[in-house]
């Protein structure tokens, strides 16, 4: 039972993390952190309530050739035939309950979206590229609203209704439906950038941010604040955790398995 | 009157007059200037020899009881006879536009003498001076306006006359009355908490603290001029998605639309510059559409608003070599709608955090006429290299 | 002893016997050496017997002779001849060949198979053989008969202080080797036959007849051509037992000449030339020769020359790039070759040469001695210039059509023609058609010259005439100092001065080339001080000048507010107009000059030239109504360091220059094209126009100094005019891309263009553009 007491509020945390980034030079050269420092323009007056919305925040020179391609795929997109980036988005309203023993979902909304895009030249026309695209989402689910198939309330999904059409793309192979949901732990900004340079970057590029102790301390406070919680009240269902923390049982049915609100009790 | 807006001066002149320094003879300036102030109803420009600066630095404290504003010409070498003809003494000019400007600075900064706002102009187009006005070399607050003299004085006099107007107003209001912020940038308390803390913190500090000179450098260079806070009309109509000549009147019936809607800014300044709120527009859009401007096509965007107001925009299209519509700037070489993703990033970063990036397109790059317009950051050197070996390996 | 030897002995005591007793008669005896004397003595040369053994076989109707050389590397050989002819009969064979000046070809004087002119006359074809080789086997047959007949002479028998007829030579008839025809073995050859030897064997041969190419009368006339339906001679040399051909291919050579003059004489004595040749692109009407000497305009025709016709193929060496007919320098020199031995203009009469005409070293019509000197006519002016016209450069065949003889005559040894009126006028006729001839191709190849001195004047440039004057200089003084030797002879001491004397006369020549050069400059510096001066003077007052326009627009557009008055409006609307005109060029100068100051060498990216110098520009364009295009293709269109303001003093003289051709075109739209972009080596830019273009003669004169085409200006003109048209713009142009190692010429134009002119200067390399941009 760790407890720590040197977690800022989700702002601060926040604060400091954009600031660090900002100085890091490799970091700067892959996306634009001025743009971070704009979300966090305003203090927060309501309490600890930290609400922010990164829209199309950029990840360039991303690379797509570290994972395992079949040997009789020819055509996978590769770097020379245009240009990759990875567009994030993040719409987030979270608190912070500094009761450790409390055990609450500290999120209140929360909309993650990973964007891979690829522009490629069609037929050499490089004047009018066409922009290929994949995403994914990691959402908090609205128990508010019905759904037809239940889901966890944090879940991976691909989606893939943002592929625009192309001329000559094959949707041959290509399943498009309502793709299952994953569960998957909550995503914040923080937490969501370490994913996405984690999985688009080499080890070799990306370790001059990743292996710096104050960014690991970031990523950690972030883990601590959306995942310790998630963890406990998943791990719940399994062993009882009764006399050490005060669990909210809604948040930890929800967890498996998001059912209509009337069901909760 | 009107144009101004809330405010509420105590004095308020029935001209404004600016007074301009010239080494040419009197014909020749009166001349200058004539078109000026025919077209202007509210600033008149009287003319003077600069003479030495043993005269004129003495002479210009009395000089600004009669003037709210100064213009000089940046070359001060002219030694001609007819010049100083008329003049109450005839001695050659020995001094610098510079030196008279800072003198003024800091006699203004003691509380010697009114801020008032210097205009420094030039008929020469040559580098130094575009150096100048792009504050290479000079110490940046010396001059709060850099003119080349025809777009002063003949291209641009309408919209001269405006801003000297208003710089005017605007010196004389500063130093006449306690800045508000709410009345100065023309925002309910409500709305100021759209704006960056920092801006507000940062305004607030040098309103207290520092000269008016300073604080009206700040206003203009940091917040009106740059993209951040406040954006031009060539920017809304890239975050709207329109191409602003080939809508003609419906680009014309849209800036109305703003205007009922109170997107534009109206406050200190905003009579000589037109510059629209960024947070005020998206709120505007996010009101007559569920889409999210910044990641909607310009094509559904033009559609949303002709449906809504009956117009018929057309969609502004792609620079060459860009892949998305989904507008939000400017390509600084083009002046055309871009999307940040398509673009590269010029200048430095670590400018104001409530001022946005700047960047320009690829083609712009590619096609630039003067190496020293704009240049690409370093960090986005090596992308940019390898974006431009596709395009020439594809060509 | 035989019944043979007994009869012979018989015959000449009866013969001692008779002479004894008649003392009052006496007949002659000829000497068996007479056979010597008229076989050594009278053939001249091998080729001669050769040739007279060939014509026998041609008058004996042979298809095919082929002439081999055996083992004949060393004296000993033999030589074969071997024809298809008719061949001859035991009794003709007695009556003919061993019948010496037989009357059988006066009897007939024409073959009876194939119709031919008798070739060989004289009848002494047959001791030719006797001056190849000390024995002749003769083995012949006629298709009629079973057999052939063989004989054997062997000339060494035929010794002085013997009686010819008591000489004998072995008969036999023997089994028949072919159909028909002679074969003569002439063997144990007295000469040894080089390669080279029976080339000219051979050629001579080839060369007996006349070519296929003379004329088409001489076949009307069934004069002998060389022809593989008539007569077709080969010749080969087998060497133990290896048989190769002679082979001759100059034929072909001669079809690649500089140009080809035809000449004729008609029946009635009219004389005319013609010249062709397609690399001149001359093909015009034939040109009247008059026979007499006086120049006025009258044609005299020739009073006994007729029915000639000659051919003459025209080469000058050295220069392949005067020929447009695609002939490589190596086939040029292959014919200047062949013209040490082939060269000169030949007679041929009846189809068969007469020797010694045209032969090297033979100059009949006394080409060789005359100068070569030539005065034509050159857009009105005339011009004195030498163009090469002796034996050397003519390949020639004259013919003369002569079957019963009446206007020549061979002499008895067969070398040349006898000097008759005839051959006077023949050699008038065929001296002053070729003249005229190389008169007509002579401007042009004056013409070429001129291009070829350019170039040649181009290429050494001053630093190189300097260098190479410094070079002699230096020789001269070492060898001065080397020929301080004592122990040097007098006919070294000769020789050393000599040479001194020539490098003298060289250094000498070095600097007075240099003189002239230096003067072509300080006229052209001059020139330069005056534009110079001329450029300085208008950047003094550019930048008084620019506060002009912003003075007189303030004033006229604040009357134009406070002006009611209609007419008074448009009055001021139009001043407004033209000081906005004026405004265009008092910022271009403006520009001009600010660019100007700058002296440090840039990489220069074409775009960020041609672009401003379009925008401020414009005015002009739409001023002349011209459409201008432009086509940067590519990016990174990076020259090597220049002065950026070179550039557009490079645009600049481009575009006053089409300006001006333009306005003298008039086309329906004038239009102007910029194109520029890279290849490997270097980047380049097009100047397009459609004016009235530039004619091909003046292609590489446009770029020199003084050279123009507008008219010049009048004595009164002002220095302005005078400048304008001063024909220095291009060759300044030209000065700037030669210091960067580039070019600048005529190129042919795109569609809708009728002048291209391009620059091509070396480019920046990827490694120079990269450290650019960082």
């Amino acid at each position: 039972m760790i407890k720590r007491n040197d977690i800022l509020s989700p702002r601060e945390e926040l604060k400091n993390f954009s600031i660090f980034l900002d100085q890091n030079p490799w970091f700067s050269s892959i996306s634009v952190p001025h743009d971070l420092k704009k979300i966090l323009s305003n203090n927060g007056k309501i309490g600890d309530v930290c609400k922010y919305s990164l829209v199309k925040f950029p990840f360039k020179n991303i690379n797509l050739d570290r994972h395992v391609r079949p040997n009789w795929v020819s055509r996978l997109a590769r770097e020379n035939e245009g240009e990759s980036r990875v567009l994030l988005e993040v719409a987030c309203e979270c608190n912070y309950n500094f009761d450790e023993d409390n055990i609450s979902d500290p999120i209140i909304m929360l909309a993650t979206k990973i964007i891979i895009q690829f522009d490629y030249f069609l037929d050499s026309n490089i004047e009018d590229p066409k922009t290929l695209q994949c995403s994914w989402h990691l959402d908090k689910h609205d128990p508010n609203k019905g759904a037809s198939t239940s889901h966890p309330l944090y879940h991976y999904e691909y989606g893939g209704t943002e592929i625009r059409k192309t001329e000559g793309f094959n949707y041959g192979d290509f399943i498009l439906m309502d793709s299952p949901r994953i569960m998957h732990p909550p995503l914040d900004l923080v937490l969501a950038f370490d994913f996405v340079i984690k999985n688009f970057y080499t080890y070799e590029t990306h370790k001059v941010l990743t292996d710096d102790l104050l960014y690991k301390r970031y990523i950690k406070n972030a883990q601590y604040r959306l995942w310790r919680p998630y963890a406990i009240s998943f791990a719940s269902h399994f062993h009882d955790f009764n006399d050490i923390y005060t669990i909210d049982r809604a948040f930890a049915d929800n967890i498996l398995h998001c059912t209509n609100k009337a069901e909760i009790y | 009157m009107n144009k101004l807006g809330p405010f509420k001066i105590r004095f308020m002149p029935e001209k404004i007059t600016y007074l301009y320094l010239d080494d040419n003879d009197k014909v020749t300036r009166d001349g200058d200037v004539e078109l000026f102030n025919t077209i202007s109803k509210d600033v008149e420009i009287k003319t003077d020899y600069p003479s030495s600066w043993k005269q004129r630095s003495k002479s210009i404290f009395t000089d600004l009881n009669h003037y709210d504003g100064i213009i000089i010409d940046w070359e001060l070498t002219n030694q001609s006879q007819a010049a100083k003809e008329g003049s109450h003494e005839a001695e050659d000019v020995d001094f610098s536009a510079e030196s008279l400007a800072e003198h003024l600075r800091v006699n203004a900064a003691k509380k010697n003498v009114k801020d008032i706002p210097i205009i420094i102009c030039s008929a020469d187009k040559n580098k130094a001076f575009s150096n100048l006005k792009n504050r290479e070399l000079t110490r940046r607050d010396i001059f709060d306006l850099t003119y080349i003299k025809n777009d002063l004085f003949v291209k641009h006099v309408s919209e001269s006359e405006r801003q000297l107007f208003n710089l005017a107003i605007v010196y004389k209001l500063l130093q006449q009355s306690a800045f508000d912020v709410k009345a100065a940038l023309d925002l309910s308390a409500d709305e100021l908490d759209f704006l960056d803390i920092r801006f507000l913190d940062t305004l607030e500090k040098i309103s207290t603290t520092n000269t008016t000179h300073d604080l009206v450098y700040f206003l203009l260079q940091e917040f009106l001029l740059p993209e951040g806070l406040l954006i031009n009309e060539q920017i809304v109509a890239a975050r709207l998605g329109v191409d602003i000549e080939k809508s003609g009147d419906s680009w014309n019936k849209i800036k109305e639309v703003l205007v009922e809607e109170q997107i534009c800014y109206k406050g200190l300044l905003s009579i000589g510059w037109s510059t629209y709120w960024s947070f005020k527009l998206v709120k505007w859009w996010n009101a007559i559409s569920d889409k999210d401007l910044r990641t909607t096509s310009a094509s559904t965007r033009v559609q949303v608003l002709n449906e809504k107001y009956g117009t018929t925009l057309i969609p502004a299209e792609k620079i060459k070599f860009c892949s998305s519509d989904e507008f939000w700037t400017v390509c600084k070489g083009t002046r055309r709608p871009l999307d940040p993703i398509n673009g590269f990033i010029i200048g430095d970063y670590t400018s104001n955090p409530w001022l946005e990036v700047e960047y320009v397109s690829a083609y712009a790059e590619l096609e630039k006429e003067d190496p020293n317009a704009w240049r690409i950051s370093a960090i986005e050197r090596v992308r940019f290299e390898k974006f431009k070996s596709k395009i020439v390996k594809n060509d | 002893m035989s019944t043979k030897e007994e009869l012979l002995k018989l015959r000449d005591e009866i013969n001692q016997q008779l002479a004894e007793l008649s003392n009052d008669s006496i007949a002659f005896s000829v000497d068996a050496n007479i056979i010597n004397r008229l076989g050594k003595e009278l053939i001249g040369r091998a080729e001669t017997g050769v040739s007279e053994l060939i014509k026998n076989t041609y008058d004996a109707d042979a298809t095919f002779v082929s002439v081999d050389f055996v083992n004949s590397n060393l004296t000993g050989g033999t030589l074969i001849i071997d024809d298809d002819g008719h061949g001859m009969t035991k009794e003709s064979l007695i009556k003919g060949f061993m019948t010496l000046s037989s009357t059988s070809k006066i009897h007939e004087p024409i073959s009876p198979k194939f119709k031919r002119q008798r070739a060989g006359r004289k009848g002494i074809g047959r001791f030719a053989t006797q001056f190849l080789g000390e024995k002749l086997i003769i083995i012949t047959q006629v298709e009629s008969e079973e057999f052939a007949t063989k004989v054997t002479i062997d000339w060494n028998s035929y010794e002085m202080d013997k009686e010819l007829s008591s000489i004998e030579n072995h008969i036999e008839a023997i089994p028949k080797q072919k159909i028909k025809g002679t074969t003569l073995y002439i063997e144990q050859l007295r000469h040894s036959w080089t390669d080279a030897q029976i080339r000219r064997v051979f050629r001579y041969i080839s060369d007996l007849l006349q070519p296929t190419f003379l004329s088409d009368r001489s076949s009307e006339l069934n004069i002998a051509k060389q022809g593989d339906e008539s007569f077709l001679v080969e010749c080969y040399r087998t060497e133990n037992g290896l048989r190769t051909i002679i082979a001759d291919i100059n034929k072909l050579l001669y079809e690649k000449c500089l140009a080809e003059i035809d000449g004729y004489v008609t029946k009635e004595g009219d004389a005319y030339v013609q010249v062709k040749s397609t690399s001149l692109q001359l093909n015009d009407a034939d040109l009247a020769i008059s026979s007499s000497k006086a120049s006025n305009d009258i044609v005299q025709p020739y009073l006994i020359l007729r029915n000639v016709n000659f051919k003459v193929y025209y080469f000058i060496y050295d220069r392949p790039e005067y020929y447009k007919n695609g002939i490589t320098k190596q086939e040029l020199g292959r014919v200047e070759n062949l013209a040490s031995e082939q060269s000169g203009i030949r007679v041929y009469r009846n189809g068969f040469r007469v020797l010694p005409y045209g032969e090297v070293g033979d100059d009949w019509l006394k080409l060789d001695r005359q100068s070569n000197r030539m005065q034509f006519e050159l857009n009105e002016s005339t011009v004195s210039f030498n163009i090469p016209y002796t034996n050397k450069n003519f390949f020639g065949f004259v013919e003369l059509i002569d079957k019963e003889g009446d206007l020549f005559e061979e002499t008895a040894s067969r070398e040349g023609l006898i000097e008759n009126k005839a051959l006077e006028e023949l050699r008038d006729f065929v001296r002053k058609a070729v003249t005229a001839g190389v008169r007509r191709i002579a401007p042009f190849i004056y013409n070429e010259k001129q291009k070829r001195d350019q170039k040649k004047t181009e290429a050494k440039t001053l630093k190189a005439k300097v260098e190479g004057l410094q070079a002699k200089i230096e020789e001269f003084t070492s060898e001065d100092e080397q020929g301080e030797d004592d122990d040097e002879t007098d006919f070294d001491s000769q020789n050393n001065q000599k040479a001194k004397d020539k490098k003298k006369e060289e250094i000498k020549g070095l600097l007075s080339e240099l003189n002239s050069d230096l003067k072509v400059i300080l006229d052209e510096i001059a020139m330069l001080r005056i534009l110079a001066t001329l450029g300085i003077t208008i950047g003094e007052f550019t930048h008084e000048i620019v506060q002009f326009p912003i003075f007189f627009n303030s004033k006229l557009q604040s009357l134009l507010i406070t002006e009611t008055d209609p007419q008074k409006r448009e009055s001021l609307e139009q001043v407004v107009d033209k000081v906005n005109h004026l405004d265009t060029y008092t910022s271009y100068f403006n520009d001009a000059v600010s660019r100007n100051s700058k002296r440090e060498l840039e990489f220069i990216e074409l775009r960020r030239v041609i672009r401003p110098f379009l925008a401020s520009t414009k005015w002009d364009f739409e001023h002349e109504g011209i459409n201008v295009e432009e086509d940067i293709r590519g990016y990174d269109v990076f020259t090597v360091q220049m002065h950026p303001s070179e550039w557009h003093s490079i645009l600049l003289n481009l575009y006053t220059n089409s300006k001006k051709a333009l306005r003298r075109a008039k086309p329906s739209e004038k239009k102007i094209k910029i194109v520029a972009g890279k290849d490997d080596q270097n980047v380049y830019l097009e100047f397009l126009d459609n004016g009235d273009g530039i004619p091909k003669e003046n292609e590489n004169r446009i770029f020199d100094a003084f050279f123009t085409t507008s008219s010049p200006a009048g004595m009164n003109a002002s220095l302005n005019e005078q400048l304008i048209g001063s024909g220095l713009g291009l060759k300044i142009l030209k000065d700037i891309i030669a210091e960067y190692k580039g070019d600048i010429f005529v190129a042919s134009p795109s569609d809708g263009f009728n002048t291209c002119i391009r620059i091509e200067i070396p480019k920046a390399t990827d490694e120079q553009i990269r450290t650019l941009q960082n």
